[in-house]
């Protein structure tokens, strides 16, 4: 009796704590199993929020991970950037966390997720399975800024075995709307190849639903997406565009060359080939959609286990992190002049040959 | 020393390049621009020629069918891409076929043909050179971003066909060769 009581008083207790401070268990379970990760957002950030609130299904899981809203005080058009959908694509998440540190945003908003798929940031698994250019790097690369040394998580390119929920596919992944053959089974964990997304399959494709409801649901002009490639390979140093939006890619490209003498491949996307962000966002939602690729030393076939993706002579993050930041406000301008009521205007940002020259040090708080 | 020999090297090879530009401007406009080989470089020219204010018309995909004499000048961008290609459904012989009917019948309209080369070494290759081969053939001018000429290709066939070659270091410097090829 006496027990019975104590419990229905202890029940009782935990309600009324539920019921008075909602907000503080929502917060237990947001971050649970993710990497506290340190950025210092710059006084330019309006407000952090979730995937999860796009998507409560995340809420909870290594899938859910933060967004950071910077508002200008004149309307204007909205911008999204993402890094880390594959988190052993350093310079896209580097990008947007010098974004995150340094942006003021004058007129129209952006949006910023460093941290696209955070089950891929926070682990290194080496599964036999997957091949060895998905996984090599660090487990963490380190940047000395004005305030001392700074570490910043590298990851590995699928959504960790143990997260997704739902075994690979035995035969290989098909995306639910692709004609094409199957692709290797671990791509059910690469978050670029899950666009639009679903909740009902594994994690992996619910972040791309969840991702996919921000640009929707914010009402995103321009979407970006930022990643990294083999340093000599085809892809490296390439804008791939929806081709719905290859004209303001190519005038922005055109732009890049004539202002800071860099030049850029351009590829539009191929429509028969699913679930990739530039092809999905532009089709799906009303974003103009780029996709941008550096060149990553550690992504080289055959690079050392020791690699240096930060220092690299030839790439360094620096300059990497600057063709990123750079094609996207080329094609903000570009997009601005023909839009001009959806104009986003930015600033507190390096100029392009003092943080391709300097690296990203002297930039990070 | 070194830097002296090469210092003369360049203005020599910057001297060859300017003599053998046409010495006047040729080409009317307006021009009809099209991909040869369905590369999104023919995106990059299009703004390369608006920038140019140079009045133009585009359509990658047009036939021989489709030229008339309400364009004075034809301005290939020629790079094959398998993807773009794929996209726009068509082979890489059916390219071809109409590439080189394309240029038959710019001859009979007596049209003026240029050809852009911008995409560098990564637009090179045996599906590349062919489309190449039967432009500058066709060609009166040709501008071509240096890199793609490593090999010396664009420069054997410009001597081939007997026209002026231009090359540029990137893509944004061909506006103004091509800009000055115009009436
Ligand atoms: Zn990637």
């Amino acid at each position: 009796m006496h027990t019975r009581k104590s419990v229905a008083l202890a029940a009782a207790a935990l309600l009324f704590f539920c019921l008075s401070v909602p907000s503080l268990s929502a917060q237990d379970i947001r971050g649970r199993y993710l990497i506290q990760h340190d950025y210092r957002p710059s006084d330019g950030l309006a407000r952090i929020g979730w995937l999860s609130d796009y998507y409560p299904g995340l809420l909870g899981t290594p899938g859910d991970s933060k967004v950071y809203y910077f508002e200008g005080s004149k309307p204007g058009g909205t911008l999204f950037i993402g890094g880390g959908t594959h988190g052993n694509e350093i310079a896209g998440i580097m990008a947007a966390v010098l974004l995150i540190e340094n942006l003021k945003v004058e007129a129209g908003r952006v949006i910023v997720v460093p941290n696209m798929n955070n089950s891929a940031v926070s682990h290194q698994e080496k599964e036999s399975l997957l091949p060895s250019y998905t996984t090599r790097g660090p487990a963490w690369i380190s940047i000395q800024s004005p305030s001392g040394q700074r570490f910043f998580k590298y990851g590995s390119r699928c959504t960790n075995l143990a997260h997704q929920g739902v075994p690979d596919p035995a035969g290989g992944y098909v995306h639910p709307d692709s004609n094409e053959a199957p692709l290797p089974a671990w791509e059910f964990r690469n978050l670029n190849r899950a666009y639009p997304g679903r909740i009902d399959s594994g994690l992996t494709q619910k972040i791309a639903y969840a991702v996919t409801q921000v640009l929707i649901r914010e009402k995103v002009d321009i979407a970006f997406d930022y990643h990294e490639a083999d340093a000599g390979g085809r892809l490296a140093n390439m804008m791939v565009a929806n081709p719905k939006n290859i004209g303001t890619a190519a005038a922005a490209l055109f732009d890049l060359e004539l202002d800071h003498g860099l030049s850029l491949k351009l590829e539009p996307s191929n429509m028969e080939f699913r679930g990739l962000s530039h092809r999905e966002w532009g089709a799906g939602t009303d974003a103009q959609a780029f996709l941008t690729e550096t060149p990553n030393p550690g992504m080289v076939e055959n690079a050392p286990p020791d690699v240096d993706v930060v220092n690299d002579p030839k790439n360094p993050l620096g300059s990497r992190v600057a063709k990123h930041i750079y094609s996207t406000l080329a094609v903000a301008r570009v997009y601005g002049e023909s839009n001009p009521g959806r104009m986003i205007l930015m600033s507190g940002l390096p100029a392009y040959e003092d943080l391709a020259s300097q690296g990203l040090g002297p930039y990070l708080r | 020393m070194k830097k002296t020999f090469l210092l003369c090297a360049l203005f020599l090879a910057f001297a060859a390049s300017v003599s053998g530009q046409q010495g006047l401007a040729f080409a009317e406009k307006p021009a009809l621009v099209t991909s040869i080989g369905q590369s999104a470089d023919f995106e990059m020219i299009k703004v390369l020629l608006s920038r140019a204010k140079i009045a133009f018309t585009a359509d990658p995909l047009i036939k021989a069918e489709g030229l008339n004499a309400s364009s004075k000048t034809l301005i290939l961008v020629v790079g094959a891409s398998s993807k773009g290609l794929g996209a726009a459904g068509i082979s890489a012989e059916d390219e071809l076929k109409r590439t080189n009917a394309l240029l038959k019948k710019a001859k009979e309209l007596k049209m003026s043909v240029i050809t852009l080369h911008v995409g560098g070494a990564s637009r090179r290759g045996a599906m590349s050179d062919t489309l190449i081969k039967s432009c500058m053939a066709a060609s009166d001018y040709a501008i071509v971003v240096a890199s793609g000429d490593e090999d010396g290709l664009f420069t054997a066939l410009a001597a081939q066909a007997k026209i002026a070659l231009t090359k540029v270091e990137r893509l944004s410097s061909a506006g103004a060769p091509l800009a000055a090829a115009f009436k």
